[in-house]
């Protein structure tokens, strides 16, 4: 249940009512496939937390006399080519995973929020500039555009993140400028103007706060979609370099002994899958106990 | 009569659309003493909320823009007054009440937040003196339980009670000038009554003038000391509120004052004014009025008229007493 606290967090502080947010966590109770898809979130960071604890092996000591092992009662995922224990490189492995989705995501969160709110609300040529740039960003495929950014930042694990930010910022942009869109009509905005309110005082007083619901659900449904590409990057070995225990990296070290030792590349991606699912699950449980078209009177 | 606080005068305020310019309001001039109560009147589309806006300052630009006029508060020029000056005077000497109490309120903030808001923007106190001012407003304006009550959200409360909160926000700077934007067009009517009558009592206690919008007369009746009358975006007649309801001078006040039901007689139907308020884009020659009234005269249709003054402080723009 924690793991969707885990979540919820960002609510708290956002100013959904005190009072409301006991209601929204029931109905994210209620969801058993959210519920689900929490205990799968929460189960992966338990493991990153506490890696260092549970984790049977070094992640990064080779054991030349227990090469491509599969499972066994020694190593319970099996070994890789370096005889390195498979499960402790999969535990160490969620650190840098989940740390890739959540970073990556405050990055899009962030600038993404701040270029919807000037662009939503000051309209005209900021709003003209500011959405080009996102058509001409939406217009590459995802990770063609991470690679590109990459290709300009240089490989390694934080630069990966920030390219895999950066190609979700138009998302971000893109819902939260409609939401301004209409915001910005609505009279309470005009009665702020009216107590002599500043222009930015509105933006992040009162808009910022009516548009946290849609930004904290994308922000969960977007992270299992960020880990993923985070993944690939270091699959194609311009995220997380060796020795780094990634999981797109461990699985991209199986790829050339797939036939010999299967198990090298498929536990990593069993990993990654749960993850996604998990996070995907999760973030629809949070749009749904936070859609106010569902909310109970 | 001393100097008044606002003084209005010929103000012209137009809407720049992709069909042309539109003059929402013109020629519009009125002015309000310390303590008074100045009631607008007209129908939709008739350029009272404009006008009240445009004293506000918050005619969206684009598409609108005052084009010209004089708008004098407590002998200042507002139209002359940088953004961040009019900031100042926003909400702290000049307050505004608008006419929904459902959305004028924000969901996501406590009503307590948001009266404390307009308190620090205006007056130098801390977070906890604000919120305490916040409940004293609250109690002011005759919400029960006000320490309790100031943590709960707009949805939490009824629109009579958020309008009250309305009123608190607007009154918790003490401005000296309230403009009430149909404040009691969406509630109810017993709660009307209540709205209304703490708006003019708290009115009362600060000495502060009111600018009253509506399109009910009955309200106008109960509350106002002067009426001005706006018929497409002009005003048709200005007069003291005894006087227009003993005197109405201009056919379309004639009109409107016989469109209310009475009580006393058993009629079937009501009193209409036939016809609709012309679209701004095709404002009818002469007089604004003349193809809906019936006392039209040939120079109605050809000429605008002017103010003709027909008693002491009644003005009305009609060439019936020219």
């Amino acid at each position: 249940m924690g793991g969707v606290d885990e979540n919820k967090a960002p609510s708290a502080g956002a100013p959904a009512a005190r009072s409301q947010i006991r209601a929204i966590w029931r109905r994210l109770l209620r969801n058993r496939m959210a519920v689900m898809g929490g205990c799968v979130v929460l189960f992966f960071v338990v493991v990153a937390v506490f890696a260092p604890l549970i984790a049977p092996y070094d992640p990064n000591k080779p054991n030349f006399m227990a090469r491509l092992k599969g499972p066994m009662s020694d190593h319970w995922l099996g070994t890789d080519t370096l005889g390195r224990d498979m499960l402790s490189r999969i535990m160490y492995g969620s650190r840098y995973s989940l740390l890739a989705g959540i970073v990556s995501v405050t990055i899009a969160a962030f600038v993404g929020t701040l270029l919807g709110l000037l662009s939503g609300y000051y309209g005209g040529w900021v709003d003209m500039t500011i959405m080009r740039i996102m058509d001409m960003l939406l217009a590459f495929p995802g990770i063609l555009l991470a690679i590109a950014i990459i290709s300009v930042l240089g490989r390694g694990l934080f630069n990966a993140m920030v390219s895999v930010g950066l190609y979700s910022v138009p998302s971000f942009a893109r819902v939260v400028r409609s939401r301004v869109l209409s915001l910005r009509e609505q009279e309470f905005v005009e009665a702020a103007r009216a107590i002599g309110d500043s222009d930015g005082r509105i933006l992040f007083g009162h808009i910022l706060p009516n548009i946290m619901t849609p930004v904290i659900i994308m922000s969960t449904m977007r992270l299992g979609t960020t880990i993923l590409a985070a993944a690939s990057l270091s699959f194609l070995g311009l995220g997380a370099q060796p020795p780094m225990p990634e999981w797109g990296a461990i699985l991209s070290g199986g790829r050339d002994v797939l036939r010999v030792a299967p198990h090298i590349a498929a536990f990593p991606g069993l990993a990654i899958l749960m993850t996604v699912v998990g996070f995907n699950l999760l973030g629809d449980g949070v749009r749904d106990a936070l859609d106010p078209k569902l909310k109970d009177k | 009569m001393d100097k008044p606080l606002l003084e209005v005068r010929n103000l012209k305020t137009c809407f720049y659309t992709e069909d042309g310019v539109v003059p929402a309001i013109e020629d519009v001039s009125f002015s309000l003493g310390k303590g008074e109560t100045i009631g607008i009147v007209g129908e939709s589309g008739s350029g009272k909320s404009v006008t009240a806006l445009s004293v506000m300052r918050l005619i969206p630009y684009p598409p609108g823009k005052i084009e010209c006029g004089e708008i004098i508060f407590k002998g200042e020029n507002l139209l002359a007054k940088r953004m961040d000056e009019m900031r100042r005077i926003r909400g702290n000497d000049i307050a505004m009440i608008f006419q929904e109490p459902m959305t004028s309120l924000n969901p996501v903030l406590t009503v307590g937040q948001q009266i404390a808001e307009a308190i620090q923007l205006h007056q130098q106190l801390g977070r906890e003196d604000a919120r305490d001012k916040a409940v004293s407003m609250l109690k002011s304006v005759g919400i029960p339980s006000p320490q309790r009550r100031v943590d709960d959200y707009p949805h939490q409360m009824s629109g009579g009670m958020r309008q009250r909160v309305m009123i608190a926000m607007a009154l918790s700077c003490n401005p000296e000038l309230l403009i009430a934007d149909e404040p009691t067009t969406a509630l109810d009517v017993t709660v009307q009554a209540q709205i209304l009558e703490l708006m003019m009592a708290l009115k009362d206690d600060l000495g502060a003038s009111v600018m009253l919008i509506t399109h009910d007369l009955g309200v106008i009746a109960e509350t106002a000391d002067r009426v001005i009358v706006m018929y497409a975006g002009k005003v048709m007649e200005n007069a003291g509120v005894k006087e227009l309801f003993r005197r109405p001078a201009h056919p379309y006040t004639v009109g409107l004052l016989g469109s209310i039901p009475n009580l006393d007689e058993d009629r079937a139907r009501l009193q209409s004014i036939d016809g609709i308020v012309p679209s701004p884009f095709d404002m009818p020659k002469g007089c604004r009025f003349h193809p809906r009234c019936s006392l039209a005269m040939d120079i109605c249709r050809n000429e605008e008229p002017g103010f003709v003054s027909i008693a002491d402080g009644h003005d009305v723009r009609c060439w019936k007493y020219a």
